[in-house]
């Protein structure tokens, strides 16, 4: 009985969150520092610049039980409570061995089976498109925004930005504005699949500050439903609060889908690309057994330049999604977030490295995120249409093969992935005709041009 | 001797900054000079190297606590040679009201204390009369305020306004920082310093303490 299981276990994570052992913050925060390193270490796991898709299967299945010893020395923290929430192995292992290899995300002809890939797996990745979350003019432009990912025929479900304003208001958090930005935003994401002819779209997410205001977006008639999910964040590192086990015990109720989201910084409290991968996998799992998620949004941020398309992102992503995938039935989604914005071939470029190592390492898609995600309005459906067209074409490559286009094709961009030099690109309103929401010929033409350099390495789009 | 306490700093090792400041008093060094031109000087190439990546946050929190042991040594005597020499400024820093990513803030405040401000961290999602009311208490010179979210930059306007409002402004020098914050923007609130990342941070505090008298 899943629901009883369900119910059963969130009683049981907030007695935890209420009586485990107390600790500061940031005496946590020291502890993983210092663990994480150390545990790096004992599993002897090493980063190499020349290998950005490792093979060595024993580092990989080192990294999953550096990630599970990490989660079971440290627990989960809970903020509100500065209590731990501990957990235990046979726990961890019960919960993995219990999910299910498939969800169907969406309703009807419109929906899409989103499958546990695994390593060099032929299954093609489902894409999690959208803004993620970053800055969008409110009104029509939301709309068409949204509008443009939805009608790109691989897509396979839109998610949302972030508004400034509503009607003209500046947002702030915890305000009646915020909520009316939920309802609204959802019924805005409703009338762009609609729009594009896919009322039965799979929508992600509604991105919205408050926990408590996320809810107002549940609404079979005009928000989101049941066949639907949203973004539930884990508090960087391995943290979480009261306020989101709440929206997490009414999601799992209303019944839609709960995606673990996690933004690990490499480079952060968790060092380096090994320390950070170890520290990713302990929070999937913690985002398994204490969030009762569906799936997992792995959005790895550079402490510095904000992206994850560099090399050291990309390895840390694919050792992160094999060590999953050949250890676990944890559906881990990487969302892509690049340097440069739209407009730009630079773009298309990281967003094609990105789709093809989360391809080959046993990952579904997200994204794409641009400019670190700073910049308003720099977003549309070519650059998600890029990452899904790049990880289908990879999927069922060997890693050798993957390899080898890594190798030729990261030297086009890498030396401009530092936020302060890489190209910011235009707007969607200046590369897209807002009536129909299409593309113009400029953005276009990059797009081929891409696809044809790809061809020329060996990835046929 | 100054090379040993840099080097200390850089490598993050406290017990060998104790020692190398230990050294520094005994070998007649200027306890000043072992703070400016040994331990800072170390601090400052840890802020740059963290700016280009070459080390991590964990390194530069470990050079923070060597450069914590080492001052707990020569400070103390600077004060008993001089107690003027080393006033230190004060910053009340926070992540504004209704947001609550800390890491940056985090980073920024860690560099300005390693850097030699006196920090008053109040943590996040503070409202902005908290921060105002602990600046006037420990008659602070800077207010950072750090926000990751657009949906909390008009709390960053409503701080500077509610400053002027209460007759304060002349008071402090206002810095902002985090994600979707601008230079543009920070001149526009009219805030007087802004920064993109930790070590600019650093910098441009000790230029607006030169260039802008709080009084
Ligand atoms: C990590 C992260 C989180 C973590 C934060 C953990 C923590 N303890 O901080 C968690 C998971 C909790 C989180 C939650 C949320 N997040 Co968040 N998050 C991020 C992420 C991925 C990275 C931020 C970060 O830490 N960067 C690294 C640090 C080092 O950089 P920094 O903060 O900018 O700081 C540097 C400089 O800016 C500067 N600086 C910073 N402060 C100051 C101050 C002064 C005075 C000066 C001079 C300089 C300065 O120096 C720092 C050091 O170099 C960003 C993505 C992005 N692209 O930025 C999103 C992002 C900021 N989050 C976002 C959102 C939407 C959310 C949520 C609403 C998600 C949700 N739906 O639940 C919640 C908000 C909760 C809340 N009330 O605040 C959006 C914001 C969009 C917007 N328009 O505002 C972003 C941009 C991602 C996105 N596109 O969706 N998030």
């Amino acid at each position: 009985m899943v629901t009883r299981m369900q119910s059963y276990r969130m009683d049981d994570m907030t007695k935890r969150a209420l009586e485990g052992p107390y600790m500061e913050e940031a005496d946590f925060d020291l502890k993983l520092i210092k663990r994480t390193k150390e545990i790096v270490k004992e599993h002897g796991i090493r980063f190499d610049p020349q290998v950005i898709i490792p093979t060595d299967d024993t580092m990989v299945d080192e990294v999953f039980n550096a990630g599970r010893q990490l989660l079971l020395e440290l627990g989960f923290y809970c903020q509100t409570t500065k209590r731990i929430i501990k957990l235990e192995e046979w726990e961890i292992n019960q919960v993995i061995r219990s999910l299910p290899t498939a969800w169907t995300l969406g309703e009807g002809k419109d929906s899409v089976v989103m499958h546990m890939r695994r390593v060099e797996d032929p299954t093609p990745p489902v894409i999690h498109a959208g803004p993620t979350g970053t800055l969008t003019t409110e009104g029509d432009v939301y709309v068409k925004t949204l509008r443009s990912y939805a009608q790109e025929p691989s897509i396979d479900s839109v998610g949302a930005g972030t508004l400034a304003t509503i009607d003209g208001f500046r947002i702030r958090k915890g305000t009646p504005q915020e909520y009316r930005a939920a309802k609204t935003l959802a019924g805005w994401a409703r009338d762009a699949i609609t729009q594009a002819g896919r009322p039965g779209m799979h929508i992600n997410d509604v991105a919205v500050v408050s926990p408590e205001a996320k809810i107002c977006a549940l609404s079979p008639e005009h928000g989101l439903r049941p066949t639907d999910g949203m973004l539930v964040a884990q508090m960087i590192e391995l943290k979480t609060s009261l306020a989101h086990l709440s929206l997490i015990e009414h999601m799992l109720s209303y019944g839609c889908f709960v995606g673990n989201l996690m933004t690990p910084i490499l480079g952060g409290y968790s060092g380096g690309p090994e320390g950070t991968a170890i520290c990713t996998v302990a929070e999937h799992l913690a985002g398994a057994v204490c969030y009762n998620a569906s799936y997992h949004y792995l959005s790895l941020t550079n402490v510095r330049n904000l992206n994850g398309t560099d090399r050291l992102g990309l390895w840390t992503i694919s050792i992160v999604g094999q060590s999953l995938a050949r250890n676990s039935n944890l559906m881990s989604i990487y969302d892509c977030y690049c340097a440069a914005g739209p407009g730009e071939e630079m773009l298309l470029r990281e967003a094609a490295a990105g789709g093809v190592t989360a391809s080959v390492s046993g990952m579904n898609l997200m994204g794409c995120g641009s400019c670190g995600g700073k910049l308003q309005d720099h977003l549309t459906g070519v650059e998600a249409r890029m990452l899904k067209e790049a990880g289908v074409a990879a999927a069922g490559m060997n890693r050798e093969e993957a390899n080898g286009f890594l190798r030729q094709w990261l030297p086009l961009y890498e030396g401009m992935v530092d936020i302060s030099k890489s190209p910011k690109g235009k707007t969607f309103q200046e590369l897209y005709s807002l009536s129909a929401a299409k593309p113009n010929k400029e953005w276009e033409d990059k797009y081929r041009k891409v696809i044809g350099e790809m061809a020329a390495l060996g990835i046929e789009i | 001797m100054l090379d040993d306490l840099a080097n200390s700093v850089i490598s993050g090792d406290a017990n060998r900054a104790a020692e190398a400041a230990k050294n520094a008093l005994t070998g007649g060094v200027d306890p000043l000079n072992a703070i400016t031109n040994g331990l800072n000087r170390g601090m400052k190439q840890v802020g740059e190297d963290f700016s280009k990546l070459k080390v991590y946050l964990p390194e530069v929190m470990m050079a923070a606590e060597a450069m914590k042991a080492a001052l707990a040594i020569l400070e103390p005597a600077a004060l008993k040679k001089d107690s003027t020499s080393i006033k230190k400024s004060k910053v009340v820093i926070a992540t504004i009201a209704g947001d609550i990513h800390d890491i940056g803030k985090n980073i920024v405040s860690l560099l300005m204390r390693a850097n030699g401000f006196e920090i008053y961290d109040l943590g996040r999602d503070v409202p902005i009369d908290a921060m105002i009311s602990k600046a006037m208490d420990v008659n602070a010179e800077i207010i950072a305020a750090s926000t990751l979210l657009s949906t909390s930059m008009p709390y960053m306007e409503d701080m500077i306004a509610l400053l002027k409002e209460r007759g304060l402004r002349g008071k402090f020098i206002i810095m902002v920082g985090g994600g979707p914050v601008t230079k543009e923007w920070a001149t526009s609130i009219g805030a007087d310093g802004y920064g993109d990342d930790g070590d600019e941070a650093v910098k441009v505090a000790y230029e607006l303490l030169q260039r802008v008298k709080p009084n």
